[in-house]
């Protein structure tokens, strides 16, 4: 076949961190970066007796993702184990789903270069995780943190359907947003509580059957989710180029090089030898659940971004920006409650609000309200404030001031309205500066500008710039403009 | 005689008495139990472990509580031992396998922890076969246990620790687990009595799991009305096992009462003609159907079966529970505690992988190893559907032929074991003509039934025979009170083996 | 399940490596030729005819209870970590794991 028709086909496979306060199975911490072994019992590390107890919000987050993503809730799950020998892993298996997980079917809807797309989803399951092998230091030792051992996971497969690394970087994007949207998982990828593997392969154009797939594992950033992709992606076309085949394996991602390299496999490795977990009897999800779960749900990241579009007519740009955390557009909404205009408010929220946070899901207690913006887009709206003063405003509400209409008062930053006043300046600014009158009158138009400069220093930048627009035109165009 | 120079043949009940009446003490009853265990236990091999310091504080403990008139119950202050699978904190728990040598339990189990709670005296860890595999507790890796109607022979298993305590009057009662028959079949051949509860009726959270599916905790005594009150004291739910059940525990007592007061009067016995074929002992088929007709004579109405099933059931139960082994057994890897050991040779997995192969080669004993080998075959790719899967299936025709034959019976009865206790060393080497004389026992697993062994009578050669019977699920108090009723009329009953006997006598 | 060894050497070889244990070449032998016997016994559920018939994971008909999402504590690290044949006072102490990911 010729490598150049050949088309990439990539699945997902993501794991997601469920922001529970404890463990999956046990009552242990689940926060990160506590120190190692700290956040341990004889349940998580693998004790000789101890049994599993699942944790009642893990179960809820997961059927919240489940129900946000549309997928088939069974009413009758089932855990298996998962057994496979490694040092972090206590009981020697990990309690997982396997042949009757919670959720099948769903989609991740998402938009990518302006077009609707739908990521059909396999499955979702409810798992633990494992603990932690550390390789560095001593030569010949690898030491073990068992703290994020039974913390929570939710694994979300999808089907091989898509197209490029782009795609499957938005679909990650997406994902995120609706993870941290429903509240049960921070999605963080550099601390882990996001992870991304891919299954990778190539077919031509037009094929329906899929080549051999290759698993990337270690992604660590969304930019290397694009970046690893196209990486083993050009990797198995150059193999075809030349003629060699691609071995069906695991390759780690390495960020530092740039490149997927095969991890070191045994040939059992993959034989798991699932069974039913005897520990934990059929998981039964009751309607009653369900039917409040569903009533909690909030809107969605992407229907809330065409919403804003559809409702306020906002571009997509700001809608996507908005929406990317749920605090930020409930930021915005709320300002829009409270009779802020949409266009300024995006502008706002976007800029003045978003550059003096961390974190966009802390918008809401952010020290400017919605309320308070909605304030001070009403001055901007009503004249007595220029949009540029609204920003030094808003900077001084940020520090504490105090309201926008008390901080522009005590400032003298309300704008200059009385047409009288402004018309006096305009007469003497011209009468000042005859050449460049002459200049405008030749047809200079731009010379306007040096007139509004000079109008705006002489009366401290609080001139009604619309007001001052009409009343320099009026006399630079006008007969009596130079005052003869 | 005065209380204490009998002290160690009295049953619990028995000492509560005592102790009640003020005619003893808790330390009183201890001294003595752990006076006899220190003498008799060096030949017969019941216990792994004695904890005098433990059982003494416990003991004073007791008789504090009840000078104060804060008596707990009918178990305070009473002696009793635990199989070594019951985990109990900072007492060494061994599951008698080489590979947990030294370790200290962090926590109790919570049968243990009620059993403290009720005021128990804990006297120690009971011998057992390695991670409760076997049926005669000859794959102990630590000692070897023998029974107290004869030395030469193996007490049963795997709570063959258990039992023979029991029955040599170590202690009034133990708590043993049971998931093919390791209580009932030891009670058997040591002439005591064993129930194994309904499977959730116990929390198993503490035990270490053997096959998680099957395995109970329950009680052996030297009477029912003894097993009811252990039962009483660690029946009902627990929040840190979700296979426990949430229905009420409790009335078994008031069962065993019951039962002795009326006899076996209306009781449907059901008898399962597969239960009585080739294979089995003609002295323990005499006596077994000696028992029923007791119980028929008595009043009891036999109602002839059929369990079509049960030759499936030795092939069924060997792969369920080898499989879950497998796994629950993956977790002694050398890592986290216990046995450490550094390979010869890395080989092709690397140090790390010879490490836990090491540890685990030379840690576990050969029936461990050789259940855990066929317990990942039968899960492993390619296999899983011929062996594991079908089992599985085959194990859901072996519990619809009891649900069929619980509604046409109360109770069924049946052989514990198909035959007596029999020579050490003398079925090594052969599993599987082992594991086929687990066939009555392994049913009852399956199903998850609550089953009794009792003694029913004596072979010529003095050894006991023991009576097994079967309920419905959750019917504990069915059970009992059957239980109750056919002690009364047991040739057996409150026979004492010679060990006992001879030692009781001096 | 029918026809040659169910069983041979090489298989518990195999075996023995998924399970991890180090076993020599006598007990290899012995398990293999017990485990055949065995094998061989328990093909009798071939017999079986299971068409329908759903397997049995768990003897009583139970439902998972869930526990509420509150932290019960964990345990002082030395507790845990002094039970284990090598560690550092911080973690657990293995041979370098290879090809580890």
């Amino acid at each position: 076949m010729s490598a150049r028709e050949l088309q990439a086909v990539i699945g997902l496979e993501v794991h997601a961190q469920l922001l529970t306060a404890s463990k999956i199975f046990c009552g242990c911490e689940t926060s990160f970066g506590a120190p190692p072994n700290t956040h341990l019992c004889p349940v998580c590390s693998g004790q000789p007796g101890v049994l599993p107890v699942l944790n009642a919000r893990a179960v809820e987050h997961a059927l919240r993702l489940a129900l946000a993503l549309g997928c088939r809730i069974r009413r009758r799950s089932r855990f298996a184990r998962k057994n496979y020998f490694y040092p972090d892993l206590p009981k020697g298996y990990q309690i997982s789903q396997y042949d009757e997980p919670l959720a099948e079917g769903g989609a991740v809807e998402l938009v990518l270069e302006g077009e609707p797309r739908r990521v059909a989803l396999t499955r979702i399951h409810l798992e633990e995780d494992a603990g932690k092998s550390l390789h560095e230091g001593a030569r010949n030792l690898s030491r073990i943190d068992l703290n994020r051992a039974g913390v929570p996971l939710v694994e979300i497969v999808s089907e091989p359907v898509i197209e490029s690394p782009a795609e499957a970087a938005e679909t990650m994007r997406a994902l995120r947003a609706i993870l941290r949207c429903l509240g049960i998982c921070d999605g963080n990828l550099e601390q882990g509580s996001l992870r991304c593997d891919a299954n990778v392969s190539l077919r031509p154009r037009g094929a329906r059957e899929l080549g051999v797939k290759t698993e990337v594992k270690n992604i660590n950033s969304f930019r290397f989710v694009q970046r690893a992709l196209e990486h083993e992606i050009e990797r198995q076309r150059s193999l075809y180029e030349r003629g060699e085949v691609v071995v069906q394996e695991t390759r780690l991602w390495d960020a530092e090089r740039g490149h997927t390299a095969p991890m070191r496999s045994k040939e059992e490795a993959h034989d798991y030898r699932y069974f039913p977990e005897p520990d934990l009897p059929p998981l039964v999800i009751e309607e009653a659940l369900l039917e409040r779960l569903r009533g909690e749900l909030p809107e969605l990241p992407l229907a809330r971004r065409l919403r804003l579009m559809r409702e306020l007519g906002l571009p997509e740009l700001d809608a996507a920006e908005l929406t990317r955390e749920r605090e930020l557009a409930d930021y915005f909404e709320r300002a829009l409650a409270a009779g802020a205009p949409a266009r300024a408010a995006a502008s706002f929220v976007r800029g003045e609000l978003l550059a003096r946070l961390d974190d966009a899901r802390g918008a809401l207690a952010a020290p400017v309200s919605p309320e308070a913006l909605a304030e001070l887009l009403a001055l901007v709206e009503s004249g007595r404030v220029s949009g540029k003063l609204a920003k030094e405003i808003f900077a001084r509400m940020w520090q504490g001031g105090g309201s926008a209409e008390a901080i522009a008062r005590a400032e003298g930053l309300f704008q200059e309205s009385d047409a009288a006043a402004i018309e006096a300046e305009v007469r003497r600014v011209i009468e000042a500066n005859p050449a460049q009158l002459a200049q405008y009158r030749a047809g200079k138009g731009k010379v306007l500008g040096f007139f509004i400069g000079q109008v705006m220093r002489a009366t401290g930048g609080k001139a009604n710039p619309a007001l001052l627009n009409q009343l320099l035109r009026k006399h630079l165009d006008g007969d009596e403009g130079g005052g003869k | 005689m005065s209380p204490v120079d009998g002290l160690h043949r009295e049953s619990a009940l028995g000492l509560a008495r005592l102790l009640a009446e003020g005619r003893t003490s808790s330390e009183e009853a201890t001294r003595h139990c752990l006076a006899r265990a220190e003498r008799v236990d060096r030949e017969l091999g019941a216990f792994l472990a004695l904890d005098p310091e433990g059982a003494l504080a416990a003991a004073r403990a007791s008789d504090a509580r009840r000078r104060a008139g804060e008596a707990r119950g009918p178990l305070d202050g009473v002696p009793l031992a635990l199989k070594d699978n019951l985990v109990c904190a900072g007492l060494a728990t061994t599951a008698g396998s080489r590979i947990l040598e030294g370790w200290r339990p962090p926590y109790d189990a919570t049968a243990v922890a009620r059993l403290r709670a009720a005021g128990a005296v804990l006297l120690g860890k009971l011998n057992l076969d390695e991670f409760a595999m076997g049926s005669s507790t000859e794959s102990s890796a630590y000692r070897v246990c023998r029974n107290p109607w004869d030395l030469a022979r193996v007490p049963g298993g795997s709570s063959g620790g258990a039992a023979a305590a029991v029955a040599a009057e170590l202690c009034a009662g133990a708590l043993g687990t049971d998931t093919g028959g390791s209580i009932r079949q030891p009670a058997s051949l040591c002439g005591v009595v064993g129930l194994k509860p309904s499977y959730g009726r116990v929390s198993r959270y503490g035990l270490i799991a053997f096959a998680s599916s099957l395995d109970q905790i329950g009680p052996l005594a030297r009477t029912t009305a003894d097993c009811a009150l252990l039962l009483e004291a660690i029946a009902g739910h627990d929040p840190r096992d979700a296979t426990s059940l949430e229905a009420p525990a409790g009335g078994y007592l008031e069962a065993c009462a019951r039962g002795r007061a009326e006899g076996p009067r209306g009781l449907r016995v059901g008898v399962p003609r597969e239960y009585f074929v080739a294979g089995i002992d003609p002295e323990v088929e005499a006596a077994v159907r000696g028992a029923i007709a007791a119980l028929a004579a008595e009043g009891a109405e036999l109602v002839e079966l059929s369990l079509p099933h049960t030759r499936f059931a030795v092939a069924a139960y060997y792969l369920i529970c080898t499989a879950e082994a497998s796994s629950n057994l993956a977790r002694y890897d050398g890592v986290r505690y216990g046995l450490r050991v550094s390979p010869e040779a890395a080989g092709a997995g690397g140090e790390l992988e010879a490490m836990s192969a090491a540890s685990r080669g030379r840690g576990f004993g050969p029936e461990v190893k050789r259940r855990i080998m066929l317990g990942t075959f039968a899960l492993s790719a390619g296999y899983y559907d011929a062996y594991y899967a079908r089992a599985q299936r085959a194990r859901t025709l072996i519990r619809r032929d009891f649900e069929a034959a619980f509604a046409r019976c109360d109770v069924i009865a049946t052989p514990t074991s198909p035959i007596p206790a029999f020579a050490l060393g003398e079925k090594q080497g052969d599993p599987l003509q082992m594991y086929l004389a687990d066939i009555y026992t392994i049913s009852c697993n399956l199903a998850g039934l609550p089953g009794i062994s009792l003694p029913c009578g004596l072979s010529a050669g003095g050894l006991p025979i023991g009576l097994q019977l079967l309920a419905a699920p959750l019917d504990e108090p069915q059970l009992l009170r059957a239980a109750a009723a056919y002690e009364a009329l047991s040739p057996a009953t409150g026979l004492r083996p010679p060990l006992a006997s001879a030692e009781g006598a001096a | 399940m029918s026809g040659g060894p169910a069983l041979d050497l090489e298989g518990a070889r195999r075996i023995a490596r998924l399970a991890r244990l180090a076993l020599d070449e006598q007990e290899l032998a012995l398990f293999a030729g017990q485990l055949d016997a065995i094998l061989r016994y328990v093909a009798q559920l071939e017999e079986l005819s299971l068409e329908g018939i759903e397997g049995t994971s768990h003897a009583l008909a139970l439902e998972c209870r869930t526990r509420p999402d509150e932290l019960s504590g964990s345990s002082p690290r030395e507790e845990l970590l002094s039970r284990a044949p090598a560690q550092d006072g911080e973690h657990f102490l293995v041979p370098r794991v290879v090809g580890h990911e």
